[in-house]
């Protein structure tokens, strides 16, 4: 009963969460995919994959993106989509921390394809926004988890009898 | 019993499925976008930096250091340093002009006013990974230059080889 009104409670901030996150990947995701290049070169700025592997993320990210967007915005596969999208938030993080910690200056490449040079302080800022957006994944994935699934109406009622 | 906080057991292999499933969708549309698109990246590219550079502006793009040495004795390339004023005026190759990349409109017409637009041009910065001359390549084909060039690391190469310089 309890889990049922928590549950319910949760719902706007947990939507708000969808739309926030699945926005923000579908549209981070159009510009490196009309610009596939320019995103390799992001990439590439990055200076942690092996250059075999560059072009391969360029084309497959940005996709990946987008789907993770588009399933969290509508919902569906939403277990899925937002366990995807902590694990890329948590390498975007892991990456510009990285780079951060060997004072490498580059443009994180987050919402645009372009690359170029960027400053000691908005790396820190890409840091930050990255981890604000980590912690409405986590939070976005926690509920997933609780939320209902085939089976726990049962399971409620059960619950409850004992 | 259960209870709401208690980890479900059936859930990882939702996940992981679901998971699976955005992976490989997401997989199979980057892949085949990337297919019939007039401009294919292909899957897998030499990322030195003239290969990068190549790949961007033609097989000509880059000039060696010996052809760019060649050019300067025989005086048959105009250097263009795209470094801001503040490096150029500190040390340049000789009688390279100034074309920052940061303001070109505001010198492009002071560097290029006597140059035919058949000109070797010959771009360079400071660094093995400086972009400026990259850019202002760029943007020189955009103005109609057709012949520019980039000299990878141009200011280090050219200081290391003792080669002439202008100050000031």
């Amino acid at each position: 009963m309890l889990a049922n009104v928590c549950r319910r409670q949760m719902k706007i901030p947990v939507l708000i969460s969808r739309l926030v996150l699945g926005g923000m990947f579908a549209y981070a995701s159009f510009e490196k995919i009309l610009h596939p290049y320019d995103f390799a070169e992001v990439v590439y700025n990055y200076q942690i994959l092996p250059d075999a592997l560059i072009n391969l993320t360029a084309i497959l990210l940005p996709w990946l993106e987008l789907f993770v967007g588009l399933l969290l915005i509508s919902g569906l596969f939403l277990r899925g989509a937002a366990f995807t999208c902590n694990g890329l938030l948590a390498i975007f993080f892991l990456a510009l921390a990285f780079n951060l910690a060997r004072g490498l200056d580059i443009d994180c490449g987050c919402f645009t394809a372009s690359a170029g040079p960027s400053s000691g302080r908005s790396m820190i800022i890409y840091l930050l926004r990255d981890g604000f957006f980590l912690a409405v994944g986590f939070f976005l994935l926690f509920s997933a988890l609780r939320g209902e699934r085939p089976g726990s109406r049962r399971e409620d009622v059960t619950e409850s009898a004992s | 019993m259960l209870t709401a906080s208690n980890p479900r057991p059936s859930l990882l292999p939702t996940i992981l499925r679901e998971t699976t499933f955005i992976l490989i969708i997401s997989f199979c549309a980057g892949l085949g976008f990337n297919l019939v698109r007039p401009e294919r990246l292909p899957l897998v590219a030499d990322w030195t930096i003239e290969g990068r550079l190549k790949a961007r502006f033609g097989e000509k793009a880059v000039i060696s250091f010996e052809e760019a040495k060649q050019l300067f004795f025989s005086k048959q390339g105009i250097f263009l340093d795209a470094r801001p004023p503040s490096e150029y005026r500190a040390g340049r190759i000789q009688d390279a002009r100034n074309l920052p990349i940061e303001a070109f409109d505001k010198y492009f017409d002071k560097a290029t006013r006597d140059l035919p637009q058949e000109s070797l041009i010959i771009t360079y910065c400071d660094g093995e990974t400086c972009t400026q001359s990259n850019k202002l390549t760029r943007k020189l084909k955009e103005m109609g230059f057709e012949n520019v060039r980039i000299l990878v690391n141009g200011w280090s190469l050219w200081k290391k080889d003792d080669l002439p310089l202008d100050e000031g």
